[in-house]
């Protein structure tokens, strides 16, 4: 995903779009550990739906498509192969932010 | 113009409050509903944009919270959700003015600044009932399922008697149903954000900072053997720690025990004055019995036949008997059930010391045991009668007979428990006469013993040896657990 395309389209200036996506990646990143973690359902669908939010204010559909199917009984069926998208995503956050040294989770 | 944005997402609070500096406007942000109340207390909006999923205190709660305050009533509610199309069934609710859906935020903003322009020029009519942006949001019917679970948990709080309250870390109330209300006697609205022990008097506070420290999963009850008092009331109260977004959190569960407390308080009075009374009725027969006893005594003194005599004095020792457990359930504490052990002591001591003139041994060995009054009077009455028969055709005749010296009469009593109950009572005086049969009843005493054994399911046997034992077994079906009424 070009991440600098879907700022523009947006109308953020770059640097604004990146102090946005450096916000977006440390909730993301939290949210992310969490929903690793053995938490209840009711947490998990809150996390999950909080992640779609803010993903979809910045245009990140890909994340806002997994994120909401996290949110459906289908949805947690498929979980880890869910949750292995949202990391993949992450990690190419990580990449536009210039920061590529992520903690593995 | 000035804004309020309270949101939990990072994102979302740095959009926001980025446009808003933007076009000129002062903004303040809260990243939930328990810190935008704070905020409130000190700023007053022209609008507010809240978001609805946010822990602890929801953008729902929020929202009416501030429509129950006539001071707020000039902020502007704009409702800014990702679930606002199937929360609100895409509808605005009463309590909020407008409501729009959580997209793209170039979208967003295009929404934001139409509803501002159109609150801001007081064009109210104008504002669409719907939710806005709806047609650029996925479909969600999944939320929709989760928020109906969400509604029939919210209507089944309300439902509840019991006060039900979450509290954020610092012991905040962030929700409060109606039970709660009720019992606070404070609007649920009212009640949030406020400290929860601050509710209480000041010396509970200790009493609940202890308890919330010491609360878990399983969670700690305060006031269960003695209630809380509160505001003319008693209450007790459950507190369950837990993790919100990472931090403590605790649900709080008040329950309305004032109904037990006074009925308990009822039945406590009414066993006291029956205590009282059964206490003055022992009293009374005590006393009774004793006047028949001074009766006998003084009509005593003009007979000169020495068997009419013993009859009267065998006569007195029995009612003595009686007496002596009436006097026992006065002074030990109006029970129902007497110290057979000290009853036994006691009963024996006054025989002895009334027939005897010379000292005698006694030997008590009497098993635990407590029985109901009614079998306690027929039981002494039998060891009245074998203690009375031990010295009579024990005790006397061989102090008169074998005059030894340094013999001392020796009356042992024992009652064990086994499969059954064994009374025996053994005295080392003459041997019991052979020609007589215990169970015959040829005496009057020996015919009670024989009644009386009857009464308590038992039956007599004699053992005669170098001392003379008569035993009594009886069932264990008499005392106070399984005896019938």
């Amino acid at each position: 995903m070009n991440y600098s395309e879907t700022g523009a389209e947006l109308g953020f200036s770059n640097d604004y779009f990146k102090k946005l996506m450096k916000i977006f990646q440390d909730a993301f990143q939290k949210d992310l550990k969490k929903l690793n973690d053995n938490i209840p359902e009711s947490e998990f669908r809150a996390r999950a739906h909080s992640i779609k939010g803010a993903a979809l204010n910045l245009g990140l559909t890909a994340i806002a498509d997994a994120a909401r199917r996290l949110e459906t009984p289908a949805g947690l069926g498929e979980r880890d192969s869910i949750l292995d998208e949202l990391e993949q995503a992450a990690e190419s956050i990580d990449r536009y932010l210039g920061e590529g040294n992520r903690k593995t989770i | 113009m000035k804004m309020l944005v309270v949101d939990n997402h990072p994102v979302f609070l740095e959009l926001m409050t980025t446009f808003f500096q933007e076009q000129g406007w002062t903004v303040q942000k809260a990243s939930g509903g328990l810190e935008a109340i704070d905020i409130l207390k000190t700023y007053q909006p022209d609008m507010a944009f809240i978001d609805l999923v946010m822990p602890y205190m929801d953008g729902n709660q929020l929202c009416r919270y501030i429509r129950s305050k006539p001071d707020y009533a000039d902020i502007v509610l704009i409702i800014v959700s990702g679930i606002a199309a199937e929360v609100l069934d895409k509808k605005t609710p009463a309590y909020a003015d407008a409501s729009i859906a959580k997209g793209p935020f170039s979208e967003m903003k295009r929404y934001l600044l139409e509803l501002i322009s159109l609150f801001s020029q007081n064009y109210r009519d104008k504002v669409p009932d719907d939710v806005i942006g709806t047609e650029k949001l996925y479909s969600r019917e999944v939320t929709r399922e989760l928020l109906t679970g969400l509604r029939m948990h919210q209507m089944l709080l309300s439902k509840i008697d019991d006060g039900i309250l979450v509290l954020n870390k610092d012991r905040r109330i962030v929700f409060a149903n109606q039970g709660a209300e009720q019992l606070i006697g404070i609007n649920s609205w009212d009640l949030l954000s406020l400290s929860f022990p601050s509710l209480f008097s000041t010396d509970m506070e200790t009493i609940f900072d202890e308890a919330f420290l010491m609360s878990h999963d399983e969670g700690i009850s305060l006031g269960k053997e003695f209630p809380l008092s509160y505001k003319e009331r008693y209450i007790q109260c459950d507190i369950n720690r837990f993790k919100e977004d990472g931090t403590n959190a605790f649900l709080v569960v008040l329950k309305d025990v004032t109904h037990f407390k006074t009925t308990e308080r009822a039945l406590n009075d009414t066993l006291v004055q029956k205590e009282r009374l059964f206490s003055e009725v022992n009293h009374r027969i005590k006393n009774n019995l004793h006047m028949i006893n001074s009766l006998l005594h003084i009509q005593k003194q003009s007979i000169r036949d020495d068997e009419v005599l013993q009859n009267y004095e065998d006569l007195s020792s029995r009612i003595h008997t009686i007496a002596l457990i009436h006097e026992m359930l006065h002074n030990l504490n109006m029970e129902s059930s007497i110290n057979f052990t000290q009853y036994v002591g006691e009963l024996a001591s006054l025989v002895l010391s009334s027939m005897l003139d010379v000292p005698a041994n006694l030997q008590l060995e009497i098993c635990q045991v407590d029985l109901p009054v009614e079998k306690s009077i027929t039981l002494g009455l039998i060891i009245n009668e074998l203690i009375t028969n031990a010295i009579k055709y024990g005790f006397i005749p061989y102090l008169k007979e074998t005059a030894q010296a340094n013999w001392i009469p020796r009356l042992a009593i024992s009652l064990i428990k086994d499969k059954e109950f064994r009374l025996t009572v053994s005295n080392n005086g003459a041997p019991f006469p052979e020609d007589i049969d215990i169970g015959a009843g040829t005496t009057l005493g020996l015919s009670l013993v024989s009644n009386f054994a009857q009464q308590l399911n038992g039956r007599i046997l004699i053992q005669r040896g170098a001392e003379t034992a008569i035993e009594l077994y009886f069932p264990d079906t008499l005392t106070n657990s399984d005896s019938p009424s």
